[in-house]
């Protein structure tokens, strides 16, 4: 019986962060709204939700767009039920040389990282206010951050600049909200994810990564989410805020 | 290019393979141009983005360059306060309207130095506004502004800046951060995103253009600034932190040209300063 409802906007192939969030949420009773750009893609995790017996709605959406972020909240609106997990998880890694780089990319970064974020934000806090508070809280807002929101280094520029733009909001967000009973954690993946992006990056580039990595050395989205899942299930009195994750062989 | 998503997955890494050969051949160059370039042997000037009153950080740090022997172009949005400060400084400074939310402006003035006939010996990027608010009081426009106003003015300082700098083979890039770059407190979401964001572009230069000779370096100001902004603004709060309980303009001036002064060997990246009576 679905109780409550869970958002994960930033969701593409089943193998990634949000495809295996959504999997892991809907597989513990909560209906899924999975939000991303590509609707064949979406499909299919809604497609796997319901064959295992959940529920799942895809919206396809950017999450850049303030009117798409309002139709994704009005369609969860439309369900009824309680809003009590919402993951961010967008942000694309695109290296370039800082002398190489340019405004519209680095404005895509910010835009993707923060600004979406602060949409889904805004829009989640207002409606988790609503839910009656229990000993796990009102509801949670995950944040998915990298190793880029803690370091500035040398290619990333522009990616890491808005992803700690995007940990320090989600600071700031989880000092106001934390006591009202909002629970806001960010996760600083800090390593290569072995999913569809990195599998599928162009040029060789991804699977040569990979390789290098070797066995055991990049992080598996399904035990990612399991983390995720972790936080969401923390009861108030012990949450943490930010949660670091990297194979076990990764320098850092 | 709005219409263009650049953010698809095709060609990523094709793009980035090019971008890589585009430097390395782009190193080549500034090489070349920068032996050039040394044998012009221009004179070098300092610049202050972001100057307000005298009485201020950006104002005191071109106060600063300028009673060390630099010409100084002090730019900022108050025509009238950047006069002020010029005036102040006498023959060596340069006022340069501009506004930091607008690429084109910060573009001119980067011109306007080239056509001089300088070089950059010190750039400093001393851009940002905090206004506490509400997080669900802040507006998608407010938050952007606030990135705009003060991180993306950051990259595009950058931009200009170390292309300049590149070719010179030396200079020194100075941002002004914030106790927020640290640490994100309640009811400063739109402030703290975008000193943050700052703070790691700092962090990710400093590590790109070190070792070309370029020193970039953050520095964060942990409590309030005894200058005219917050005089004017709020005198009996100042009053109310008692002596010596803000910072002195001056004396955060000083620290920055002890920063640019620093040999290669023993460079900081950043450095922060506040009150001896700060609360933190």
């Amino acid at each position: 019986m679905t109780k409550s409802a869970a958002v994960i906007v930033g969701v593409g192939e089943r193998q990634g962060i949000g495809g295996a969030v959504a999997c892991l949420a809907a597989a513990n009773g909560l209906h899924v709204f999975v939000g991303g750009r590509t609707q064949a893609k979406l499909d299919a995790i809604v497609s796997e939700i319901q064959r295992d017996g959940g529920k799942a709605t895809a919206v396809v959406l950017d999450c850049t767009k303030p009117a798409d972020i309002d139709r994704l909240f009005s369609i969860v609106d439309k369900s009824g039920l309680p809003l009590s997990l919402i993951v961010y998880n967008t942000g694309r890694n695109i290296p370039a040389p800082f002398l190489e780089s340019n405004r519209a990319l680095e404005d895509g970064h910010w835009r993707r990282c923060v600004y979406g974020a602060f949409l889904v934000s805004q829009h989640a806090i207002r409606r988790q206010l609503h839910n009656p508070q229990d000993t796990a809280g009102r509801g949670s807002i995950l944040f998915t951050g990298a190793s880029a929101s803690l370091r500035g280094k040398p290619l990333f520029a522009g990616f890491s600049a808005a992803k700690a733009a995007l940990r320090a909001m989600a600071q700031s967000i989880a000092r106001e909200f934390g006591p009202q009973g909002i629970h806001v954690a960010h996760v600083v993946i800090d390593g290569l994810v072995d999913g569809a992006i990195v599998r599928s990056f162009g040029a060789g580039l991804g699977q040569l990564a990979l390789g290098r990595k070797g066995s055991g050395g990049a992080l598996l989205p399904d035990e990612v989410a399991k983390s995720f899942w972790m936080l969401h299930q923390q009861p108030r009195t012990a949450w943490t805020h930010e949660l670091d994750l990297r194979p076990y062989k990764e320098s850092f | 290019m709005q219409n263009k998503p650049l953010d698809q997955d095709k060609g990523l890494g094709w793009r980035l393979l090019g971008d890589l050969m585009r430097e390395q051949l782009n190193a080549v160059r500034h090489k070349q141009r920068r032996r050039l370039r040394q044998a012009l042997n221009r004179p070098r000037a300092a610049v202050v983005v972001g100057a307000g009153s005298p009485n201020g950080i950006g104002g005191a740090v071109a106060r600063r360059a300028a009673a060390a022997g630099l010409p100084v172009y002090v730019a900022g949005r108050n025509t009238e306060k950047i006069q002020a400060t010029a005036k102040l400084i006498g023959d060596a400074a340069t006022a340069v309207t501009l506004d930091a939310g607008d690429p084109d402006s910060i573009a001119r003035l980067f011109a306007r130095i080239a056509d001089d006939g300088y070089d950059l010996d010190l750039v400093v990027h001393n851009v940002g506004a905090n206004l506490p608010r509400r997080f669900l009081d802040i507006t998608p426009e407010m938050l952007e502004r606030a990135w705009q106003q003060d991180a993306a003015s950051g990259f595009e300082v950058s931009r200009h800046a170390l292309k300049a700098m590149s070719d010179q083979g030396f200079g020194t890039l100075l941002f002004t951060g914030a106790s927020a770059a640290l640490c994100g407190k309640a009811g400063f979401a739109a402030f703290a995103q975008a000193k943050a964001g700052l703070r790691m572009l700092a962090q990710a230069l400093a590590r790109e253009f070190g070792p070309q000779g370029i020193h970039v370096a953050h520095v964060i100001i942990d409590g309030q600034v005894d200058g005219d902004r917050l005089r004017q603004v709020a005198p009996g709060f100042l009053d109310a932190l008692g002596e010596e309980g803000s910072l002195d303009p001056a004396a955060i001036a000083d620290i920055y040209w002890q920063v640019h002064q620093q040999h290669p060997s023993t460079w900081t990246h950043e450095i922060d300063l506040r009150p001896f009576k700060e609360n933190w």
